[in-house]
């Protein structure tokens, strides 16, 4: 579709006012306007509106009484849960997890990019392409079933151990094995499909600067280290960016998959405990009080990478 | 123009949302003095919220030929609501945050805060007005038997039709199981005390070559079946007036010291903490890999017996719940109350609530008990001697489905429900002599050991404090046990364990606890035992 108006920036000295300016714009721009309407909309409904919910944080919210009627308690809530025997815990597992989950579910699937960049065989590469990403496919459920079959006694990998004289343990039985198969398996399914965007980032490199490389002399290290990387170098930094920005967000699904009573001293992670205590108990306050916390952290951090990112090296999201 | 709509849809939008709160809230209290007799001259409509409890025989419980006919009888029309499983607690919200209310309500403590907090909150009505006029034969069951007056009412107010478990052999359904072949093969008898449990599983493990000697679901192995032998239960309990919470005694150390020792010498399943499936147990003990079991009477030895029938060896047997020294009495024995008041609620938004009242009342008559517990008479029961028996068409399906498949079909008796349970349906649903066996064994040793149960209702405050105390307490409480049992932690760490507990605030909670049997008992001052087993004398004159 043609679009007639180009995306000009009002000029607001040749008429005054705001809505002067607003209205030039608007006649510029209409279809893209018009376009985005549905998102706009569907946005405010379906997230601005519900944010009048997280009232029930400070609320002692009882599922008869509504929203609005439910007793105020200002931060009480916020105060049992700092005040919890779990709290330090809860958070100290959930930021390890998502550091570890930082530091090796980042970079592997950049490594992959640009390894298979290097392959010259195009059949090779999309083989690997896709069974890499296939397992992002399959569900949570069965990948940690599939764990749990892989680990436990009889298991493919004990029964490996046994034919080399070691013993036979079941894995997600021990506090210690716990982050190393969470991020492990973390790895096997998405790593594959996260190096998407970045094989995606490469493509995009003019490839005249590698065939200007070559008649300066630069092996395939040095092309790889100063044309690709510096390629995509803004892709993986707004990767980085939106992955810091959820990095207290670590989902409950796969923990309470994996979890149980022996490992909850390393396993329990804030998402979990407000599954527990809050959407299994019913006390819907105390988890919209967590659930705030949560985001406000995520919020900060994400603005804090994202400015000094912008300070570093000019990249940022916004 | 454009933005102009824009701006009108946004607004809409806010307002939708915030009308879509505020509800309001409007009780039909009319205790009009209307006499009310089945059938219904005008047939009404009544919505009813329960959870399927046997999805392979009915997809709704309104093909439940029982239901059919009450409906039949007394020209009300049954809507049943059924939450999908595992979703019960969510979807009951959903409902209750949406404001519009199913007529009747099984599961109201399943409302956050529990029975109490839902009337305050208005989501149930109290029926104390009802009782009298329009609910003869709960009033008349209550009057006759004193005890079960006492379990049913909370502080002296009714907020439910209950279930009531007309027999012992109803409440007491749970023990230990082991393989009857393997004992006799090791020429072994039954074990009764804890040092002869641990022959026997030895036994199991060396020469049956057992994985896992003694295997259970861990919320089972969570029980007091072990505990007992070393006088603690695993819950709330009193003793001479007082309450008392197991995991908070000194004896419980021996017994967790005794559990660490089994789990290190593998006569306890090494996985037991992953169990949360009881179909993982069933393979367990089907394969021949566990010898010895937490199981119930219906599943855990009919069921397994049935499966295995055509295995000519396979046989179990009940072991008495086990003591310290031959001839001790155990102390703790599995057992559900009596009376649960977790079933049918009328709802505030019922425009009918006498007819409503009627209606569950009409299940404690004579004609309803039948039709609860049997069926369709001529159908699913004949009266054989006046008792009701279970025709073969139940108890010896052509189509070859099992008795609680086929028998759901017709009444409810195999899950609970408002009515009084019988405990003659029970005695045939327990068709094998293994079954009885067991059944007769807990429940006599139940009887020995008296009942310990921690009476009493919390008030609504007490609840709120109760609940946020101990979900730290109860999670603290699994953890070590876990880690005492897998020896990741020493049992020496107890004295810290129980100084946290104190820290948490376990002597509030049990003074909670004290408090609600005091009020019980004082109420209650004039009964011995909460014995209900002759409730059912009530339909045999």
């Amino acid at each position: 579709m043609k679009i007639k108006g180009n995306i000009v920036r009002g000029n607001a000295k040749t008429k005054s006012g705001v809505f002067a300016e607003i209205k030039r714009d608007y006649k510029l721009n209409k279809y893209l306007v018009f376009f985005s309407i549905p998102v706009v909309v569907w946005y405010f409904i379906f997230h601005y509106v519900p944010m009048y919910g997280v009232i029930i944080a400070f609320k002692d919210y009882n599922v008869a009484q509504g929203f609005l009627a439910s007793k105020w308690v200002g931060i009480e809530h916020f105060k049992t849960f700092f005040k919890s025997y779990y709290f330090v815990r809860i958070l100290i597992n959930t930021l390890l997890l998502s550091f570890y989950n930082l530091i090796f579910s980042f970079p592997i699937p950049i490594i992959l990019a640009l390894v298979l960049n290097e392959v010259r065989s195009k059949v090779l590469k999309s083989t690997i392409q896709t069974i890499t990403y296939m397992p992002h496919f399959i569900s949570l459920v069965v990948i940690c079933g599939m764990a749990y079959i892989f680990l436990s006694k009889g298991g493919p990998i004990n029964s490996i151990a046994l034919l080399f004289g070691g013993e036979e343990i079941n894995y997600l039985m021990y506090s210690q094995y716990y982050r190393i198969i969470y991020i492990a398996l973390g790895l096997w399914q998405n790593a594959g499909w996260n190096s998407i965007i970045y094989i995606a980032a490469l493509t995009a490199i003019d490839i005249t600067q590698y065939e200007a490389a070559e008649i300066d002399g630069a092996n395939r290290l040095h092309k790889l280290w100063h044309v690709t990387i510096p390629g995509i170098l803004p892709t993986i930094i707004i990767t980085l960016i939106l992955n810091i920005g959820r990095f207290m967000s670590e989902g409950s699904d796969k923990t309470i998959l994996l979890y149980n009573e022996a490992t909850y001293e390393v396993s329990d992670i804030i998402s979990s405990y407000v599954y527990r205590n809050g959407l299994l108990k019913a006390d819907y306050s105390s988890s919209a009080a967590i659930g705030l916390f949560n985001s406000v952290i995520n919020m900060l951090l994400i603005y804090g990478s994202n400015a000094f990112s912008r300070v570093v090296n000019e990249t940022s999201l916004w | 123009m454009k933005i102009r709509s824009i701006c009108l849809l946004v607004a809409l939008s806010f307002i939708i949302a915030i009308s879509g709160c505020g509800k309001k809230q409007t009780t039909t209290n009319d205790l009009s003095d209307k006499d009310i007799s089945f059938p219904l001259e005008n047939g009404i409509t009544l919505t009813y919220f329960v959870p399927n409890a046997a999805p392979a025989s009915v997809s709704s419980y309104n093909d439940i030929a029982a239901y059919k006919k009450i409906q039949e009888i007394t020209n009300i029309t049954l809507k049943f609501i059924h939450p999908v499983a595992n979703q019960v607690s969510e979807q009951f919200n959903i409902m209750i945050a949406s404001g519009d209310y199913v007529d009747v309500i099984e599961r109201p403590n399943t409302y956050s805060g529990g029975i109490l907090k839902a009337y305050q909150d208005k989501v149930i009505i109290r029926l104390n007005e009802y009782m009298d006029k329009y609910a003869p034969n709960l009033t008349a069951i209550y009057n006759q038997h004193p005890a079960v007056d006492a379990l049913a009412n909370i502080d002296g107010d009714y907020y439910v039709a209950p279930l009531i478990r007309g027999g012992q052999e109803l409440c007491t359904y749970v023990g230990t199981v082991l393989r009857r072949d393997w004992l006799k093969e090791l020429n072994l008898e039954v074990p009764q005390t804890i040092s002869e449990w641990e022959t026997v599983l030895t036994a199991f493990k060396e020469k049956k070559g057992a994985k896992a000697p003694f295997s259970s679901t861990y919320a089972n192995f969570k029980r007091e079946m072990f505990s007992c032998a070393f006088g603690v239960g695993e819950n709330f309990y009193v003793l001479d007036g007082k309450v008392h919470y197991g995991p908070y005694e000194d004896a419980y150390k021996d017994y967790v010291r005794t559990m660490a020792d089994w789990y290190d010498k593998g006569l306890i399943d090494a996985e037991i903490p992953t169990i949360s499936d009881s179909k993982i147990l069933d393979s367990k003990v089907l394969n021949g890999e566990a010898g010895a079991y937490i199981g119930t009477v219906g599943t855990g030895i009919g069921g397994y017996l049935t499966t295995k029938q055509n295995d000519p060896v396979f046989d179990l047997v009940a072991a008495p719940y086990p003591v310290i020294n031959k001839g001790d009495r155990a102390q703790f024995v599995q057992h559900d109350q009596a009376v649960s008041l977790n079933n049918a609620a009328i709802s505030t938004k019922n425009k009918y609530p006498a007819e409503t009242v009627a209606l569950l009342d009409y299940m404690f008559s004579k004609e309803g008990y039948y039709l609860c517990n049997f069926g369709i008479e001529g159908e699913s029961y004949v009266m054989v001697d006046n008792q009701p028996t279970f025709t073969e068409l139940i108890t010896k399906n052509p189509e070859g489905l099992s008795m609680s498949v086929i028998g759901m079909k017709y009444c409810r008796s195999f899950v609970s429900g408002p009515f009084v349970q019988s405990s003659a349906y029970v005695k045939q649903f327990y068709s094998m002599p293994q079954q009885r066996e067991a059944s007769e064994l807990w429940v006599k040793q139940f009887n020995e050991a008296g009942d310990k149960a921690a009476y009493g209702q919390l008030t609504v405050e007490e609840n709120q404090e109760h609940s946020k105390i101990f979900s730290e307490i109860s999670t603290y409480k699994g953890e070590m046990f876990t880690k005492w049992l897998m020896g990741t932690a020493s049992i020496d760490s107890f004295e810290e364990y129980r100084e946290k507990l104190r820290e948490f605030g376990i002597e509030r909670v049990i003074k909670l606890k004290q408090q609600a049997y005091d009020r019980f008992i004082q109420r209650n001052s004039g009964i011995e035992r909460f014995d209900i087993s002759d409730v059912e004398s009530y339909y045999n004159n």
